[in-house]
């Protein structure tokens, strides 16, 4: 499964760093990725790295931060543009980033964000019953288009490894933010930390058609 | 233009430098370690200055009571606790890593020291590579914190927040990182490292030896495993030589009322400090001992208690899970999606464990009609026919073994489903009520055979291989458990001695240590202090044979 996913993947390789602009002699440095990584070297922003791939999902139920059964695959089929990663409410470096900057989004997109539905799985789902997750979404002031969940280790785990981000402990996991524009579409792959604002100009870019 | 080294290295190149260096700060930190002097917790002035520090960098509150502010990667605006120093850098200062992002060690000693690029030679000896930083100054610290420029003027990685802090605040925080780690943690000495195993009064006698002989056994190897280590180590200047120590193992009983606890604990450690408790024993709260850890920093690792502290701060005391207030919970949960149950009515003994699984228990069921029945004295018979008076569609029963002696139903026929939990029967299996044809269902933390069997297959060998017979199996399973976590652990940390990084390291640990516990899944993280988080619910299929059968999946509440 992660094979095919990584050969279908056109990979995109953007790296920008602090301080001035460290162009890596990545695959396939289009036009898109300069123009970008000159607007991130501009704001001096961390680095992150955008691809295309194709997903299967796997069917399992989930539960949402109010204890409600959810089938991924019907969350998912939305014509909504999905903005997904992975989470757990104890972690200390990443996470509270990645949800910070979640929050913003909204605001960075404004009126086009009607259209978006936020998804937060949490990798460490003992821990995170549905109560946590729930006061964890409170804290950063989610709103109804912010689904959390979590569920059975194994199917937790089943979609990490859908998604090629499982790494055997959650403590090892790693920044990533996933888009998927609509059903037929395939989704974008967001690793690393992208700003409030650059997500919001991945998905102005997926809205496009 | 000169860019930083670091930055000029692909992603993974990058990491394993990052990495390396990392290890040579430690190794650079460990030798410093005792020649330097903490500006700790000192009187008046100093007291508060230190507090602050010691404030801002755990729970990221500034001198006002208000949560620091900082701006993170991606420009993000961040305050309060996700950006307390401790969040990335633990507790301990040793930095940790998720994922590719390594969070360098924040300690005094490595603080004060020049950084160098670390070089592996192919004998694995660490010899020491170009300057990386100059060692921090108060103003270099200052600059870091607040500009994000190292102490060579390069720019830390953009994970690492920049801090609007005062003048004072500032102040406060330096003093606080350069005594992080800056002496060494009480209960280790140059030849010895020391633990200690609580027990409190009312233990059952084959319980307590059940505990002390797996224990005695294990630190009786990790002696005898040592190859003359103590000698080799003046022979050279490696690390794993100077990490050794011998273990020693303290047993301190307790005795008399509870008030009483903290005083005998105190008075045992004033004779002789530990690093850290391992496993314990306790028949009532287990809150005095909890307390003194926390007051006094000292981990304890898994002790075998009904009754934890389930809530209020907690960063010490880790815990195999909430005990009865779990079983409540999960038994609440299993009642309310089964549904129909009937009328369920509550029977506990008015004591600690009964007390509080009953609470947890009604707080977590969430039905008014649900029924209490409190037991004081003997369990008799004229109790018992009150309790099947009541025509209860099922009986959830908080007591112990020696309740149930006349437990059993009147009517075989109309008898409704008895659950119990496996806890407060304390190891014994309530046979006779089995026998007499009642449906006993228990609250079981652990699953059944053949799983079971092949998951403590490993520890099993042990405890033959020690020619020790199986009398408790779960009180013996634990306390293998518990002290082996705490010997990879220490294994890790080699000489750097510091109770915070050894917490930090089981909390990663715990979930893939070899040696498995009777709780089928167990993980912690920061601020996670129960490692098993779930329970199951199964029903007695043969008394004689103890023979169970699986009436839910695992349930975590």
């Amino acid at each position: 499964m992660n094979k095919s996913v990584k050969s279908l993947a056109l990979v995109l390789t953007v790296q920008c760093v602090a301080g001035g602009a460290l162009m890596l002699p990545g695959p396939g440095l289009a036009h898109d990725a300069k123009e970008h990584a000159a607007h991130m070297a501009k704001a001096g922003k961390a680095d992150y790295q955008r691809s295309v791939g194709a997903y299967s999902i796997p069917d399992v139920e989930l539960i949402d931060a109010d204890g409600r059964s959810v089938r991924l695959r019907e969350l998912l089929a939305t014509q909504d543009t999905v903005m997904m990663n992975f989470i757990f409410t104890t972690c200390g470096a990443i996470c509270p980033v990645m949800s910070k900057i979640f929050s913003e989004v909204p605001a960075s997109l404004g009126a086009q964000a009607d259209r978006l539905r936020m998804i937060s799985v949490s990798i460490d789902p003992e821990n995170d019953t549905p109560a946590k997750l729930k006061s964890y979404a409170k804290t950063y002031g989610a709103t109804a288009r912010w689904t959390f969940l979590t569920g059975r280790t194994e199917d937790v785990k089943a979609v990490q490894l859908a998604f090629d981000s499982y790494r055997g402990d959650k403590m090892n996991h790693e920044p990533l933010t996933l888009l998927h524009p609509a059903p037929d579409r395939p989704w974008v792959r967001i690793d690393g930390f992208a700003s409030s604002e650059e997500l919001a100009r991945e998905y102005r870019k997926l809205a496009q058609p | 233009m000169t860019l930083p080294a670091q930055i000029a290295y692909p992603a993974v190149l990058r990491l394993s430098v990052v990495v390396l260096t990392a290890i040579g700060c430690q190794l650079v930190a460990a030798n410093a370690a005792s020649a330097q002097a903490t500006p700790a917790a000192g009187e008046g002035a100093d007291a508060a200055q230190f507090a602050l520090g010691q404030r801002i960098y755990r729970e990221g509150i500034g001198a006002s009571g208000q949560p620091v502010s900082a701006v993170g990667v991606a420009q993000t605006a961040l305050a309060g606790k996700v950006v307390a120093c401790a969040a990335c850098h633990r507790r301990s200062g040793y930095g940790t890593s998720e994922g590719k992002f390594v969070i360098r060690p924040i300690i005094g000693p490595a603080l004060r020291q020049e950084q160098t690029a670390a070089v592996l030679s192919v004998r694995g000896k660490a010899r020491l590579g170009p300057s990386r930083r100059p060692p921090y100054s108060e103003a270099l610290l200052a600059r870091a914190i607040r500009s994000g420029l190292d102490a060579a003027g390069k720019p830390l990685d953009p994970a690492m927040p920049r801090y609007t802090l005062s003048d004072a605040e500032m102040k406060s925080l330096a003093a606080y990182l350069f005594s992080l780690s800056a002496d060494s943690s009480p209960g280790v000495d140059q030849q010895e490292i020391h633990f200690a195993t609580v027990i409190q009064p009312g233990v059952a006698p084959g319980r307590r030896r059940a505990m002390l002989e797996v224990m005695q056994a294990f630190v009786k190897d990790k002696g005898g495993a040592a190859r003359r280590e103590d000698q080799r180590r003046d022979a050279g200047y490696l690390r794993m030589y100077r990490a050794y120590r011998k273990w020693v193992l303290h047993v301190w009983q307790l005795s008399g009322p509870s008030e009483t606890w903290n005083a005998q604990l105190e008075a045992y450690y004033k004779e002789q400090p530990v690093f850290a408790m391992i496993g314990g024993l306790g028949a009532s709260s287990w809150r005095p001992i909890h307390e003194f850890c926390e007051r006094l920093e000292i981990p304890s690792v898994f002790p075998q208690v009904d009754l934890p502290v389930v809530s209020g701060p907690n960063y010490y005391n880790l815990y195999f899970s909430k005990g009865v207030v779990l079983d409540g919970e999960v038994l609440a949960k299993f009642l309310r999606e089964q549904g129909e149950s009937g009328k369920v009515l509550q029977v506990y003994r008015r004591d600690d464990a009964g007390a509080m699984a009953a609470a947890a228990f009604r707080a977590a069921f969430e039905d008014s009609s649900l029924e209490d029945q409190v037991l004081d004295g003997t369990a008799n018979e004229a109790f018992w026919r009150k309790v099947y008076g009541a025509s209860p569609g099922a009986l959830v029963l908080w007591v112990g073994a020696a309740d149930m002696d006349g437990a059993a139903p009147p009517d075989r026929a109309a008898a409704p489903a008895m659950y119990l939990s496996t806890n407060l029967l304390a190891g014994q299996f309530p046979a006779a009520v089995a026998r007499s044809g009642a449906n006993v269902r228990l609250v079981y933390p652990s699953d059944l055979p053949p799983r079971r069997e092949t998951r403590l297959l490993r520890d099993k060998l042990w405890l033959h291989n020690k020619g020790i017979p199986i009398t408790d199996e779960v009180v013996q399973i634990n306390a293998l458990f518990a002290i082996t976590v705490v010997s990879d652990a220490v294994g890790h940390i080699m000489d750097s001695f510091s109770r915070e990084y050894f917490i930090e390291r089981i909390e990663h640990i715990v979930g893939q240590t070899a040696i498995a516990s009777v709780y089928p899944s167990v993980s912690l993280g920061p601020e996670q202090r129960f490692a098993a988080k779930g329970s199951s619910i199964v029903q007695v299929i043969d008394a004689d044979k103890k023979q169970l059968k699986a009436l839910s999946g695992w349930i975590v509440p």
